[in-house]
């Protein structure tokens, strides 16, 4: 039990540095690389993130820190998600506060993207379930 | 998804992101080495016959237009800004032989903002017809001075304006 609080402790300053430093790149980096860099490189490590936590689910690291009902879902993986959450909507944020790209487009944008990867999930859910 | 793949994928998607970050972090640099920021003085010709001149480092500042009592500060997206800057407009008679600046405001702005900026010349800058031959400090002619943070661009505002 103390080594499953270890590593959840662990994981969440892992957690926590990460997610600072994907803030920092975002909103203190700006001088240095081009906006639009920014936005693909924070869409890729938000990717990246993603990735790691289906590979780490499949490992025997990626098991609960908690045992109970309560707080089963706490696991590697699931940090590695919201910590993709966290970088996709700090991209998401970046590109609306990129100067000269038209308000309307941004709007059009992200909701588009923002319906399209909702509606994409379920139908690929569905389609996993559907084979089972 | 094997997880294979998915550490595959992972390792791809992080290596293009900080390729991508390195790769413009280069070339910002290479255009500070090879001289593409331009230095010292330029004049360029407005349709409207007024010249606007600028001098010092130029990373930043691409165009700026005073037409009217409407300055209007384009800066360079492509071009490092600090995270403020300080926009300073200063208006100086230079009609005697002396230069003496009857007018001088700051604005404080992030750097999002100051991508491009249109302000207006305040009225008391500008000379007005029935003080146009008083002397100085209220003389015809004039030029409007714009800092953004280090760089300089002077704008010359002739009679009339």
């Amino acid at each position: 039990m103390a080594e499953k609080t270890l590593q959840g402790a662990l994981t969440f300053l892992g957690f926590a540095i990460a997610i600072l430093g994907v803030l920092y790149f975002s909103f203190e980096f700006i001088p240095e690389v081009s906006e639009w860099t920014q936005l693909a490189a924070l869409i890729l490590l938000a990717l990246a993130y993603a990735f790691i936590g289906v590979w780490i689910k499949e490992t025997v690291v990626g098991g609960p820190f908690f045992e109970g009902d309560k707080l089963h879902w706490l696991r590697p993986a699931v940090v590695m998600y919201l910590l993709a959450l966290g970088t996709g909507i700090a991209a998401t944020i970046r590109f609306l506060t990129i100067p000269g790209v038209d308000r309307n487009l941004k709007v059009l944008v992200t909701i588009v993207v923002g319906v399209g990867i909702i509606v994409f999930v379920a139908m690929t859910m569905k389609r996993k379930e559907s084979k089972e | 998804m094997q997880p294979r793949t998915a550490l595959t994928l992972a390792l791809v998607a992080g290596g293009l992101a900080v390729g991508l970050v390195a790769a413009d972090l280069a070339w910002t640099l290479t255009a500070q080495v090879d001289g593409r920021t331009e230095t010292g003085w330029q004049t360029v010709t407005r349709s409207d016959d007024r010249s606007v001149y600028e001098h010092g480092p130029r990373p930043v500042v691409e165009e700026c237009l005073v037409v009217d009592r409407d300055a209007r500060l384009v800066v360079d997206n492509d071009k490092p800004l600090p995270d403020t800057v300080e926009v300073f407009v200063g208006f100086y008679n230079q009609t005697s032989d002396r230069q003496e600046r009857i007018l001088e405001a700051t604005w404080s702005l992030s750097a999002f903002e100051v991508r491009e900026v249109v302000f207006r010349v305040p009225s008391a800058a500008i000379p007005s017809d029935d003080r146009a031959d008083d002397q100085p400090p209220y003389g015809k002619t004039g030029h409007l001075e714009v800092r953004v943070g280090d760089h300089y661009v002077t704008a010359c505002v002739e009679e009339g304006s």
